[in-house]
């Protein structure tokens, strides 16, 4: 018996215990599992490590694999590094998609609804008073009609509408209202 | 003891090499064949039954994964079996907390004409407690999965001159704890 080596009774006790360690598995469901928890992984590692790939090994080593696993039960598990790294990536572009879509609505908000002084606007109403240019105003805040541009206008209240929205409900209006001598 | 491989060399390569192409089938063959192996070593390492159906479960994704860089298909029980212990440890790391035993007295390897020399069931989980996982996993590698001292060190990352030395402590220790010195 070398020095490492247990005596026979108690190397058969190991053995007999290690048995109860096994359990009957149906190999079948647990090698699809693990193709598809492999096939996943493998898809997670592509996307968050490009690059050409590791060279092969002959045989991994106990370091090889510390961290890198992930139990097959999602929840309970603690995210890999790798998967770490593709959600990282992945929550990246979210977060630039975000700030772009964001901008693009504030752009194009801005000049219907804001009001850079602060002002409240009131909603825009349909009266005609609305859509005569205010006493107050001065000239070069009128809305210039050979102009075309969407120039926000001042008004007497103190706030600002958009010239654009101004002129285009006055056209509207201007189809919709019966002529002071027709039928 | 060495276990030997239950398919010839030929037979078993041509699976691996099955499996590493995509076949599932292949791939099922060798869960069957050597899912029973990883279970003993990751039980022995974990002491807990649930624990150590998940570390021996655990292993196969990666299995399938990184099954083309292996290039020896003899080593694919050892490959294997490395896998599952050092998940066993991971989970082991990541579980640590107090369980209560299983404690029934039936004896385990009992011998009827040595009475002392039988070694129940509650002394032996009691003993591979007191050991840490690093050893357990030394002793399960050595006496259940039968490697030797160089598929160890490759296994947990030593020297194989320092896997002789700690396991021939850790044997030492479990026979003291069991009185068998």
């Amino acid at each position: 018996m070398t020095d490492d080596a247990l005596d026979l009774h108690l190397a058969r006790a190991l053995r007999a215990y290690a048995d109860e360690g096994v359990r009957r598995i149906d190999a079948k469901i647990v090698a699809e599992t693990a193709i598809r928890n492999g096939s996943r992984r493998r898809l997670l590692s592509r996307l968050s490590r490009p690059g050409p790939a590791p060279s092969p090994v002959d045989f991994p080593s106990a370091l090889d694999f510390e961290g890198v696993i992930v139990p097959l039960d999602p929840p309970a598990a603690p995210a890999s590094p790798r998967l770490q790294l593709a959600t990282g990536s992945l929550g990246s572009v979210a977060i630039v998609l975000a700030a772009v879509v964001t901008g693009v609505a504030i752009g194009v908000t801005l000049p219907w609804g804001s009001n850079p002084v602060g002002v409240p606007v009131s909603p825009p109403s349909i009266a005609p008073a609305t859509t005569q240019p205010s006493p107050a105003a001065t000239p070069s805040d009128a809305i210039r009609p050979e102009r075309h541009d969407i120039r926000p206008t001042r008004l007497a209240a103190g706030g600002w509408r958009s010239g654009d929205l101004h002129r285009g409900r006055s056209v509207y209006e201007h189809a919709q209202r019966p002529e002071p001598g027709g039928p | 003891m060495e276990h030997e491989l239950a398919t010839p060399p030929d037979l078993a390569a041509m699976v691996v090499a099955q499996a590493a192409a995509g076949d599932a089938a292949a791939f099922a063959d060798i869960v069957a064949e050597h899912h029973d192996d990883m279970a003993r070593a990751c039980f022995v390492i974990c002491g807990d039954q649930d624990m150590a159906q998940d570390a021996v479960q655990a292993p196969w994704s990666i299995a399938w994964r990184k099954l083309t860089s292996l290039r020896e298909p003899t080593q694919l029980r050892s490959w294997l079996v490395t896998i599952a212990a050092n998940e066993a440890r991971q989970v082991l790391r990541q579980r640590r907390r107090y369980r209560l035993v299983e404690i029934d007295l039936a004896d385990v390897g009992s011998d009827e004409d040595d009475p002392s020399a039988q070694v129940t069931r509650s002394d032996l989980v009691t003993a591979l407690r007191r050991l840490s996982p690093e050893d357990r996993s030394l002793l399960a590698l050595r006496h259940i999965s039968g490697f030797d001292a160089t598929e160890i060190g490759r296994a947990m990352g030593m020297s194989a001159s320092g896997v002789r030395s700690r396991l021939m402590r850790a044997s030492a220790r479990l026979r003291s704890e069991l009185g068998h010195d």
